[in-house]
């Protein structure tokens, strides 16, 4: 079942275009993960999404609500967190009374907004520092606070708008582990933006790549490097004296060889199996092969080929 | 009653923030103990030495006083909106307080309510301190019910001027400093309405600029009801009172959610695009 459906979007800022002409559909339960550079338009893709923007042309739906008549009801049922840690983060409140404050905003209220707020701050691990000041907590701890108030009333829908930037590592992993636990324990469907291809290749079912506010790539990770890489890396660690090596790499000019600390490494045609190929002029030419390894293409690779530079 | 909650919760940050930097708190108690204190000092010696003040009025002092107390809760009144609205913009609220669909409402009428209260204590505390110390002439509580009758209509009106005024937000791109709604009212209402001494001073075909403001209405009938001003027409300042509010609230949220529309069209909420 559909829960986004957006049909021909566009939006200007001015002579800008912020998108141009977007159609996508979002699955319930899906992580679907939205790749682009600063200024892509990701941004306003969620915000068109939970309609605190409004597009100039094009229609939609989300969670089955007209996406321009029917905000309210949308609102109602979307979640979002804002790329910076501090954004609806009251610093004059502590931590828990900043869930409290949103519990309330978002319609809870008593017991009810009491216990889901608990709950929240054990799933987010800020029990301990929950009457601490919000100003007072790390930028991680902010983030993840951030994402409690998006998850207090459990919304069918949750946009993070890239959620872990400015984040540490450990960090990073934490809030990427809660994401996926969200959807697995709530069934949440998540729109995630963000300029890590690690984390949208862990996160996303599917990926959507955009460039300029148009859609230059939207698949799963599998498909996009079948259908989009046309070459992959051979690493062979091997004993090689300098002549040996020379050979080598003239012998196969054409993978655009590389030789330095004892590696190897080859570009070939995707699907071309020419991994024995390659070994077996190692083993005629009595080289001791210690490994070989056939690296698949990177997202990031196709990235950068679909929206140029590096 | 989910929407009474909201506007509650957001009361009850504001005071969380005041009660944070009671400092702050202190200095705009004394602050408006000062703001009266002056205008006072500065009737005193006008009612004594000028002959036309004392031919018009019996009592200039409290003249004044009902005058400047009434305007300045009106001023910060309409102001309040705006300051919410601004305050949460540069803090990066704004935006998040809109993915509720009444979170920028619970914003705007907390805030609204909340300082109609702790506006209005400080000043029944300024009238009963100086009714208890001075023994202010010229102001009695002979009328008090009419009297709160007519301020909240006069109030249902400030709030929708408020919305008006807190609308250019976003349509004007007003995003920080003073806005023009509420210097305009301020400063015709100060000049032409009766703040600080009676419209008969001006020629008849200057007196209509005060007029079209409802603080006139409501100065002119407190200074009965609660002062020693001419008598009036209780009715007919109830009718003109009650229609200010019933075209200035209605009028005030049509605009303020025509704005809100234009700031999602124009990412006007946030500073992140």
């Amino acid at each position: 079942m559909s829960i986004i459906e957006l049909n021909h979007i566009s939006k200007y800022f001015g002579k800008q275009v912020a998108l141009n002409n977007v159609s996508v559909s979002i699955n319930e339960g899906e992580i679907f993960g939205v790749l682009g550079k600063n200024g892509a338009g990701k941004t306003t893709l969620i915000k068109i999404i939970c309609t605190l923007l409004i597009p100039e042309k094009g229609e939609g739906s989300v969670l089955g609500y007209d996406l321009i008549r029917e905000d309210k009801f949308i609102r109602s049922n979307v979640s979002l967190v804002a790329p910076t840690v501090d954004v609806g983060v009251d610093p004059t409140l502590t931590v828990k009374e900043n869930l409290m404050f949103w519990a309330v905003v978002y319609g809870l209220s008593g017991k009810d907004a009491e216990k889901r707020v608990n709950e929240t701050l054990q799933i987010l691990n800020l029990y301990n520092v929950r009457d601490r000041w919000a100003m007072e907590i790390s930028a991680g701890m902010r983030q993840k606070l951030g994402i409690g108030r998006a998850i207090l009333v459990r919304h069918p829908l949750l946009l993070l708008d890239e959620p872990t930037v400015k984040l540490d590592l450990e960090s990073k992993f934490t809030v990427r582990e809660f994401i996926k636990e969200v959807r697995n324990r709530f069934g949440t469907t998540i729109l995630l933006t963000t300029h890590y291809f690690d984390e949208a290749e862990e996160l996303s079912d599917r990926i959507m790549i955009i460039d300029k506010g148009s859609i230059v790539a939207l698949d799963t990770v599998a498909n996009l490097k079948s259908k989009l890489s046309d070459t992959e890396k051979i690493v062979i660690k091997a004993k090689a004296s300098k002549d040996k090596a020379r050979l080598i790499l003239n012998r196969f000019d054409s993978f655009s060889p590389e030789y330095a600390n004892g590696k190897f490494i080859f570009k070939v045609p995707i699907f071309s199996f020419s991994m024995e190929k390659i070994l077996k002029v190692f083993v005629d030419m009595d080289m001791e092969i210690e490994e070989a390894t056939d690296i698949a293409p990177e997202l990031e690779d196709i990235f950068f080929k679909l929206t140029g530079g590096r | 009653m989910k929407n009474i909650k909201i506007i509650l919760m957001f009361m009850k940050l504001k005071l969380r923030a005041m009660l944070l930097y009671p400092t702050g708190l202190i200095l705009d108690i004394v602050k408006e103990y000062v703001n009266v204190g002056i205008w006072l000092f500065v009737a005193l010696f006008i009612e004594k030495s000028s002959v036309s003040v004392q031919q018009t009025l019996t009592n200039y002092v409290g003249y004044v006083f009902i005058g400047v107390i009434i305007f300045q809760n009106a001023d910060k009144l309409i102001k309040q909106p705006f300051a919410a609205i601004s305050k949460a913009f540069w803090e990066k609220r704004l935006e998040v307080y809109n993915t509720s669909p009444f979170g920028i409402w619970g914003l705007v009428v907390g805030e609204f309510i909340f300082a109609f209260i702790f506006n209005g204590l400080i000043q029944i505390s300024i009238i009963l301190a100086l009714a208890h110390f001075v023994k202010l002439p010229g102001v009695s509580f002979k009328n008090i019910s009419v009297f709160i009758l007519f301020y909240l209509l006069f109030i249902v009106s400030i709030f929708g001027l408020s919305l008006i005024s807190a609308s250019t937000f976003f349509t004007l791109e007003v995003k920080k400093g003073r806005e023009p709604v509420s210097w305009t009212v301020g400063t015709l209402v100060r000049l032409f309405s009766g703040v600080y001494y009676p419209v008969t001073l001006f020629p008849v075909w200057l007196r209509w600029i005060g007029k079209i403001f409802p603080h006139y209405y409501i100065l002119n009938s407190s200074r009965y009801l609660i002062g020693a001003g001419s008598k009036i027409n209780n009715f007919n300042i109830f009718i003109i009172l009650l229609l200010f509010a019933l075209f200035l609230l209605p009028l005030g949220i049509v605009v303020f959610n025509r704005s809100m529309a234009v700031a999602e069209k124009r990412s006007g909420m946030s500073t992140l695009v």
